[in-house]
């Protein structure tokens, strides 16, 4: 997928919402050599607001990625949930069809 | 942490925040302890639907509307943050005549209770939304209903509580209550203990555990809903769709519950330690919900349960939601999805809350809500003015936890 080169007034969005830290304090403390979730959550305070990072941590976590090539799986923790890869929608509706059908 | 307060609420989900923000406008001596963190469960795992379609006459009703009366001025003069709302209409969605049936009754009554619904025929459906399968054969559309992001919402509260004074403790789980003489005097938490003589018990489906903390039986059950997301992808979907719980082999009197909402409780009161009704396969509780974000990607639900407070989602679960949610909307056929989740509607037997005061001085609960997103705001508007100036809830007989002993 093509970026586009963002502008400044885009650099100035909320990325996390409870402790208002901006994409711009995010990049900064990367460029200062933060390179996981937890070293810019200290940074920053992204992450450490009411919501306990789970509307933010994501966001930080995508930009941490392009800007350190690290994969998002090393950087954020691992859920147990399915699926483990995406999948595509169609192969779960035909399981569900039949399941639908025995019944 | 603080060492006493006026009121001290118990947990942060939309109940507990918007009671706080609600709170601060009168008092700044206000805490609310959330065991995790702000919209951490429930509040931000839902569909954000702000519905009147779907509300029952009375207590229902009247708690819906004075939301959707409230969140307007609420985002232009208190939020400082987006919360995501939009006023697009909601839809029901249905593909056989025995749901048109059912349609056209509920319609009917509804429209006599001042609910405006219409019946949407086939191509206004796809006026509305083009994507939408060609086998719908019509809808109920109900232009009163709102969407909203629930996480942001809740969130939002919570900001705004805290600069009108209250203190909200995350990581903090309240362990105990001490009483005496039947009132309240302190609640335990596990990072110390808070004097006060009102607390407020909007911990959700989780209500009922605190209810024992102070020997109180409170019946509301943990209904497990599941739901998927997808990936990005371009704008099909306009508004949230919802479908109907109606199989081919039911009757007209359970397609028309199925499609108003009502419970079939009528016959017999809903009694303390009433036990939610086992329900069978998971094949006959699915639900159709799909709901476009504002980042474009889906969420698609659901299944219903009763297993406690398992937040495993499962295989079975998700193939039958993906079976819906194709059937609906077939361009999401291709896409992919990306994560599950799993939480719990604070589940009640007559689909009521339980708000309002108790045998227990200074103990007052908010919780079983199967539509907070919906009831938050008037209901926490409603509960300050109990609080602080001990005026009764409207409609309180029907939310008083009384309608279950009495
Ligand atoms: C999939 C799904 C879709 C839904 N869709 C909609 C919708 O579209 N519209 C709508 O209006 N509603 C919807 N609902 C229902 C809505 O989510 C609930 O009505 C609402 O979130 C309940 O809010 P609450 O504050 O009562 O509970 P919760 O949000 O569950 O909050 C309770 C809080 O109490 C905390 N807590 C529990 N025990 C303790 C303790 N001992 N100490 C401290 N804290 C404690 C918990 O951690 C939790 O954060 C949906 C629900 C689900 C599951
Ligand atoms: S948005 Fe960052 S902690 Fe809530």
């Amino acid at each position: 997928m093509e970026r586009k080169t963002q502008t400044s007034e885009e650099k100035d969005i909320i990325l996390c919402r409870c402790e208002e830290v901006t994409q711009k304090t995010i990049e900064e403390a990367i460029g200062k050599g933060g390179d996981t979730l937890d070293s810019v959550k200290r940074s920053t305070r992204a992450g450490m607001g009411l919501c306990q990072g789970r509307t933010c941590q994501r966001l930080v976590a995508k930009i941490l990625r392009d800007k350190t090539g690290k994969p998002l799986e090393a950087l954020t923790p691992p859920t147990s949930r399915p699926p483990f890869r995406p999948i595509k929608l169609d192969l779960l509706a035909q399981e569900g069809n039949k399941t639908a059908e025995r019944k | 942490m603080k060492r006493c307060a006026d009121v001290v609420i118990i947990g942060g989900g939309i109940i507990g925040c918007t009671a706080a923000y609600f709170l601060s406008k009168y008092t700044r001596d206000v805490v609310l302890l959330e065991r995790k963190g702000i919209a951490s469960e429930a509040s931000g795992a839902n569909y954000g639907m702000i519905w009147e379609q779907t509300r029952q006459p009375g207590y229902d009703l009247t708690m819906a509307r004075r939301s959707l009366e409230l969140y307007p001025t609420l985002i232009n003069e208190v939020f400082d943050t987006d919360i995501e709302y939009e006023k697009k209409g909601g839809m029901t969605v249905f593909f056989t005549e025995l749901e048109r049936t059912a349609a056209e009754i509920v319609t009917r009554s509804k429209q006599s209770q001042g609910i405006p619904l219409q019946l949407l025929g086939a191509p206004e459906v796809r006026e509305l939304e083009p994507a939408l399968s060609e086998e719908i054969m019509g809808a109920v559309y109900c232009h009163e209903d709102a969407q909203l992001n629930p996480m942001l919402t809740t969130i939002a509260f919570a900001r705004a509580a805290r600069k009108g004074g209250v203190a909200i403790y995350t990581d903090t789980e309240v362990l105990s209550i001490r009483t005496h003489n039947q009132s309240v005097q302190s609640v335990i938490t596990n990072r110390g203990e808070i004097k006060t003589s009102i607390v407020l018990n909007a911990a959700g489906s989780w209500a009922s555990q605190i209810g024992d903390m102070v020997g109180l039986k409170i019946p509301v059950y943990p209904h497990k809903l599941q739901s998927f997301v997808t990936e990005q992808i371009p704008h099909v979907l306009n508004r949230v769709i919802q479908g109907t719980q109606i199989h081919r082999d039911s009757s007209l009197e359970e397609a028309v519950q199925g499609f108003s909402y009502t419970r079939n409780v009528s016959a017999e009161r809903p009694r303390i330690g009433q036990q939610p009704f086992h329900q069978g396969a998971l094949a006959d509780n699915t639900m159709l919900y799909i709901k476009p974000t504002v980042s474009d990607n889906i969420v698609c639900g659901t299944t219903f349960e009763f297993v406690g407070h398992d937040k495993n989602t499962s295989y079975e679960s998700l193939t039958l939601i993906a079976a819906n949610a194709k059937k609906t909307l077939p361009q999401l056929k291709d896409v992919h999805i990306i994560r599950s989740w799993a939480n719990f509607d604070p589940w009640t037997v007559d689909g009521i809350p339980i708000v309002g005061e108790t045998e227990i001085g200074g103990f007052i609960i908010a919780a079983g809500h199967g539509t907070a997103m919906s009831h938050g705001p008037a209901t926490a508007e409603a509960l300050a003015e109990l609080i602080v100036h001990g005026k009764p809830i409207p409609f309180g007989e029907q939310a008083s936890i009384t309608r279950f002993t009495d």
